[in-house]
């Protein structure tokens, strides 16, 4: 999976991962890497700034909060935007997945189409 | 933090000077990475450090990609208050206009056409200029051109104004007695304020835009 091709899915992704619960940047990242078996070891300087945009969009807000013996974390957290959002590109992107399935296995399920198509 | 974690902030700091906070920000988001892989993964800092600047990137691409994830809020925040500016030095002219039932009118002397010739010329190239805006901004071109083109109108209104007051001022003495002077003056230079103040906040749109270009 090439950077190239999450370009533009990187939000739904993000707003996916801190539906499920609040997180920090950095187990962000870690969820990301761990929901994806590998593929999505995204650098943090991809992460954050989106992170960012996310929050000035108001679809994330963030807090910072201390554990108990340990330094203070920003940590995100859905809005009700957000949620939002979420379920319409939830939505959007299934609705993508499915017509652009529909057209690349066309030729795997009917390959007489193929066949037709290249004969003289 | 060590000298590497510094000197890299220090060339995020030097991209994102245009909007201190935002630098704040980069800080505590490396920060606390740093201390994510510390605590999590037991790494020394120093190594910690070299991973989060390896994986954050570049400094400079690192401080525009900031920029542009602000940029939404921040243009539309400038861009909202320009346009509470200048509908109140709007509401400023028009009080003058009223006021004005000709009192500044006939024109006198060769010093005055030339600030009649003033005034019409500001007013026109403010038209031009905003006009210009409208067409870059229509067409989705260089986004720095839009701020600058704006600042220019109003550069042309402000001047525009400053005619028409120093044309009210040269035309006739002054009657401090008189409440539509007073009016007249307040309202002008209240107007000009305005102004300023508007070309200041798209200056500083300017200037954003040219660090996240």
């Amino acid at each position: 999976m090439t950077a190239e091709m999450l370009k533009g899915h990187l939000d739904n992704i993000l707003l996916a991962i801190l539906s499920s619960a609040p997180a920090h940047g950095y187990a962000v990242i870690e969820q990301l890497r761990q929901r994806s078996a590998g593929r999505f070891d995204l650098p943090e300087g991809t992460v954050y700034p989106a992170l960012h945009r996310l929050e000035t969009l108001e679809l994330i807000d963030s807090s910072w909060v201390t554990p108990e013996g340990g330094r203070r974390r920003r940590v995100y957290h859905l809005t009700a935007n957000g949620r939002e959002a979420l379920n319409q590109r939830r939505g959007s992107w299934r609705s993508f997945a499915d017509a652009v399935s529909a057209v690349l296995d066309a030729d795997a399920v009917n390959p007489v189409h193929k066949a037709e198509a290249s004969a003289p | 933090m060590a000298a590497l974690i510094d000197n890299y902030l220090a060339t995020v700091e030097a991209v994102l000077a245009v909007d201190p906070r935002l630098a704040g920000r980069v800080r505590d988001d490396i920060e606390e990475q740093v201390q994510g892989l510390v605590d999590e993964r037991q790494l020394p800092v120093a190594e910690a450090e070299r991973r989060v600047i390896g994986g954050f990137g570049d400094a400079r691409l690192l401080a525009r990609a900031y920029l542009r994830a602000a940029w939404p809020a921040h243009f539309q925040r400038n861009m909202l208050v320009s346009a509470f500016l200048i509908a109140m030095s709007l509401l400023c002219m028009r009080l003058r206009t009223a006021v004005d039932n000709g009192i500044s009118g006939p024109l006198v002397e060769g010093r005055i056409d030339i600030l009649l010739i003033v005034d019409a010329a500001g007013f026109a190239a403010a038209v031009i200029a905003a006009a210009m805006a409208w067409r870059i901004a229509r067409s989705d071109g260089d986004a720095l051109r839009v701020p600058r083109w704006l600042g220019a109108a109003v550069a042309g209104v402000a001047l525009s104004t400053a005619a028409s007051l120093a044309r009210l001022l040269l035309a006739r003495p002054l009657n401090p007695e008189g409440w539509q002077d007073w009016i007249l003056l307040g309202s002008g230079f209240t107007e000009l304020a305005l102004l300023a103040l508007t070309i200041v906040c798209l200056h500083q749109l300017a200037r954003y835009c040219r660090a996240m270009a």
